[in-house]
């Protein structure tokens, strides 16, 4: 009797879980075609230099609990496209490797690899107009 | 409500309880911020989803 409930706890736990998976890639898909058209550049880049520069900002938001790096910071993300937004978020918020989420995209783990590198160049570009403007 | 099991909870919340059908979205809010990717719109989106979903269930 138990393990027929526990059958039926662990079925409904995994049709929750198919539903935000599906409803979740659905609004994804949805939003790829609406805003985020646009092919993706293969650029030479030099991604360390890239990433540590991303590294020193985000260190220096952290340490600082400046309200106002937190607004620029927001507004800057919001710069970004879309895929472009989910993938910092997947990455730098939720902590998740390039293929877990290249995994909750599907995309290839190249693809999230480039898309990272791009908006990271847009938050660098961002930063840097915002600062000239500020001088 | 905490006692309850999601499938307990699923079986009340599709019956109009309010409040089990929150305690469902409580207990897989970890799961709908990591798919929400942060984003408010994203978040309501599959919270209706799933409304839905728990509402056509099969129990």
């Amino acid at each position: 009797m138990e393990s027929k409930n526990d059958y039926k706890e662990e079925r409904f736990d995994s049709f929750l879980n198919k539903t935000i998976i599906l409803s979740a890639r659905n609004y994804f898909k949805k939003q790829m075609n609406i805003i985020d058209k646009e092919r993706l550049m293969i650029n030479d880049m030099d991604y360390s230099a890239i990433l540590d520069d991303f590294a020193t900002l985000n260190s220096s938001f952290l340490s600082t609990e400046d309200i106002d790096v937190s607004l620029q910071l927001k507004s800057a993300l919001k710069s970004l496209s879309a895929i472009e937004q989910a993938v910092i978020f997947l990455l730098y918020d939720e902590e998740l490797s390039q293929k877990e989420a290249a995994e909750i995209l599907e995309v290839y783990s190249k693809t999230v690899s480039k898309i990272k590198i791009r908006a990271i160049n847009k938050l660098k570009r961002y930063f840097k107009e915002d600062s000239e403007n500020g001088k | 409500m905490e006692n309850k099991s999601l499938y307990e909870l699923g079986k009340l919340a599709q019956a109009g309880d309010d409040m089990a059908m929150l305690e469902i979205i409580e207990r897989k809010k970890k799961m709908l911020k990591r798919y929400s990717f942060g984003d408010e719109d994203r978040y309501q989106f599959i919270i209706l989803k799933l409304i839905e979903g728990i509402k056509n269930y099969k129990f």
